[in-house]
């Protein structure tokens, strides 16, 4: 798995990581939500695309970081999350400035590449 | 280290295969277009030599006898199709990802430049790259662009995958085009649109349809060719040597200044116009309603609204025609002859219909007045009472002396040649024009232009294609308007009137006046000064300039014993021959002249 690749912890401490991980500068990131056999054969398909500023996150817990995802503004367009978060996002992708700029309801690597090039290409504000 | 070079070197290999895509995609928006989709009509023009010009946006000229491929660009053109033809909707939508594809190579080049600042630590590596937002928004927020991406191949894998997911959206938009444009044809032709192609020849004698294999059911004119070394005088010319023949004799024997009270009439029309007789009366007439409304504001009586109705009327009248031809009375006018004589035709119909509405409310200002001459006080009422038969008479005189002004206004335009003004109605479709369906346009025509019957270096081409529906009118997709004129050398005859100079420049002889004038002709070779590529760019350089270099051949009289004698001499001339200037000796007693030539437009001058 390429170093592009980021496993979030299955504890309390995912939050941080998370949080920590939106202010770094220069990551675009797709994150991958959900811990089973295909969320996980997603995560190896998609890993060649992380490259140069593109960063998977997998939180295989994914409650531990909806509540900061339900805080992120979101790009034009993309409708709003709101609580209980719909099961069935496999991931989404999160621009340098932190927004939602895309949600991947099905796990395809074409989906992912959208997810990336929409984040990665939207700077606002 | 690595990675940076590896980035460039599959950047290039990127480029290569997607610029190459990207010209097929935007195809060279080299020829002359009307809109921002890129030209429908692509035309190539064969000269009678065989050599191809493709007919590009900077070209303006074509040659008198050659042969215009014309090719329909069918992709272009459904993205130019008007919104009466389609749905407006599918039209815009195909031109924003006809946008997109439009800028793909640039948007490649901005990714390569984000991954290269990326790669070297800098910041600015974030504004390259948002600079893709617009493209890739178009694609990818639309249900269907989503869909595609998802769905199609990638068709290459370059090893990188950033760069592998923007060519995919690239390809992705290209399918989009197609599907859109496959929408687009159904849509017209569900709606029962049709395409037409018309061409015309304008010269001379007004404009006439000509056949276009495939477009129209014209009969082809017989064949013609322009001449391109024309060495003998047309009839036009034969004419006007004759006419100033007679000239000379007389400047000659009298004198110029006492003989010519030549007027060019065409700049005089407008002040002739507040000379006519019943303009002047307007004008008076003018100035007495203004006394007698002035003098006997409370004395009109009944007859007080009637005249300061007329009051009012005629002021604005006047003010209007004093505004009008203002210009006029400048001694000199800074436009082109031709662009005067245009606007003076449009003001000698403005004046014609305003004379008309103003003639036409006096009945009922004579009506009132005669109703109510008994309530005007008896100082005035002599004055009022002559009113009604003045402005009748005035009304019937004005009307049919602006008619006389417009008759000449109109004569004068016809003498105008090759005016620029498109004039639509010169160009209308006939039934014999074919209503083409977009799955039945032909791909490609050519038309002859020796096929076009005669016409005349000057003349002008042009190219209609429109779109309509039955029982609308149709719309304009691409206008294309070119002149014919010989881009290579040519010979033409020119007729001038000299202003011969026997004795050295600018000196007298004794008991002689400074000029000798004579007829002449000259044989002149033009088409040489600029490189045909150039030649046929330049309107100025065949409209303006036209200059040439030739042999002057003049009847003089030196001697002034009634005996014509021959000059002939070398000449230059400028601004089409309207100027001409050279050097030429008498062939009967040897002696030498300097000359100068002017091509003077003979019907325009009168001599009494």
């Amino acid at each position: 798995m390429a170093n592009h690749t980021i496993v979030l912890p299955t504890d309390q401490s995912a939050a941080q990581k998370f949080e920590d991980l939106l202010w770094v500068p220069n990551q675009v990131f797709f994150l991958v939500l959900g811990d089973s056999p295909e969320r996980e054969q997603f995560v190896n398909n998609i890993a060649d695309m992380a490259t140069d500023w593109r960063y998977i996150i997998w939180a295989k817990h994914p409650e531990l970081v909806i509540p900061r995802l339900l805080t992120l503004p979101l790009r034009p367009g993309v409708l709003p999350l709101i609580s209980p978060f719909p099961e069935d996002i496999v991931g989404l992708s999160i621009s340098l400035n932190n927004y939602i700029c895309r949600v991947v309801r099905t796990a395809h690597y074409n989906e992912a590449a959208q997810a990336f090039l929409l984040a990665e290409t939207f700077m606002q504000p | 280290m690595i990675k940076p070079l590896l980035s460039i070197c599959v950047l290039s290999v990127l480029f290569s295969c997607t610029s190459s895509r990207h010209v097929v995609a935007t195809a060279p928006n080299n020829n002359s277009g009307t809109t921002a989709r890129g030209p429908v009509l692509q035309l190539v023009e064969k000269d009678p030599g065989g050599h191809s010009v493709i007919l590009n946006n900077s070209i303006r000229v074509v040659d008198p006898n050659s042969t215009l491929d014309i090719a329909i660009n069918k992709k272009n053109l459904v993205a130019s199709l008007p919104a009466s033809a389609t749905n407006p909707e599918l039209t815009r939508r195909l031109n924003e990802l006809k946008t997109v594809l439009e800028k793909e190579q640039d948007a490649m080049r901005n990714l390569g430049d984000a991954l290269e600042l990326f790669n070297a630590g800098n910041p600015n590596w974030t504004s390259k790259l948002s600079d893709l937002y617009p493209f890739v928004q178009t694609i990818l927020d639309s249900p269907e662009g989503s869909k595609i991406y998802n769905e199609l191949q990638r068709r290459q894998q370059t090893g990188r995958h950033i760069l592998d997911d923007y060519a995919h959206l690239f390809h992705v938009a290209e399918v989009m085009v197609k599907r859109q444009e496959e929408k687009i044809i159904q849509e017209a032709k569900d709606k029962g649109s049709f395409i037409q192609l018309g061409v015309w020849i304008e010269g001379k004698n007004g404009a006439r349809p000509v056949h276009v294999p495939g477009f129209d059911d014209y009969d082809p004119s017989p064949a013609y060719h322009v001449q391109q070394f024309l060495l003998v005088l047309t009839e036009e010319q034969k004419e006007a040597v004759l006419e100033m023949s007679r000239w000379s004799a007389k400047f000659n024997k009298n004198g110029l200044a006492a003989t010519l009270k030549a007027q060019f009439q065409i700049s005089k029309i407008m002040a002739a116009t507040l000379n006519l007789p019943s303009v002047k009366h307007i004008l008076s007439l003018n100035d007495t309603i203004q006394t007698l409304v002035n003098k006997s504001n409370n004395s009109l009586g009944g007859a007080k609204d009637a005249l300061f109705g007329l009051r009012d009327e005629l002021e604005t009248y006047t003010a209007y025609l004093r505004a009008k031809f203002s210009r006029y009375s400048q001694a000199e006018y800074e436009a082109h002859p031709g662009d005067i004589l245009l606007s003076i035709n449009s003001d000698v119909v403005d004046v014609k219909f305003k004379t008309e509405q103003l003639t036409n409310g006096f009945q009922t200002k004579i009506t009132a007045i005669q109703t109510n001459l008994l309530s005007v006080q008896k100082d005035v009422r002599k004055t009022v009472s002559s009113l009604p038969s003045l402005l009748t008479s005035i009304a019937s005189r004005a009307n049919y002396e602006v008619d006389s002004l417009f008759n000449i206004a109109v004569r004068a335009l016809q003498t105008l040649k090759n005016g620029e003004a498109y004039r639509a109605s010169m160009y209308e479709f006939t039934e014999r024009v074919k209503k083409l369906s977009l799955d039945n346009l032909p791909d490609t025509a050519s038309l002859d232009l020796e096929s076009t019957g005669t016409r005349d270096i000057g003349d002008k081409l042009t190219l209609r294609l429109v779109a309509g529906q039955t029982g609308t009118a149709v719309q304009d997709i691409e206008v294309r308007k070119y002149y014919l004129y010989f881009c290579s050398p040519y010979v033409r005859t020119a007729v001038g009137f000299l202003f011969t100079d026997p004795v050295p420049l600018g000196q007298h002889e004794e008991g002689k006046s400074l000029f000798h004038y004579a007829p002449s002709y000259s044989i002149l070779l033009k088409g040489f000064w600029k490189k045909p590529e150039a030649a046929r760019q330049s309107l100025s350089y065949h409209r303006l300039y036209s200059p040439g270099i030739g042999l002057n051949i003049a009847s003089i009289d030196f001697n002034s014993d009634g005996a014509m004698e021959v000059g002939l001499g070398g000449v230059f001339t400028i601004f089409n021959d309207f100027l001409q200037i050279g050097y030429g000796c008498n062939m009967f007693d040897g002696k030498g002249y300097s000359f100068l030539g002017l091509r003077l437009p003979v019907g325009a001058f009168t001599i009494q």
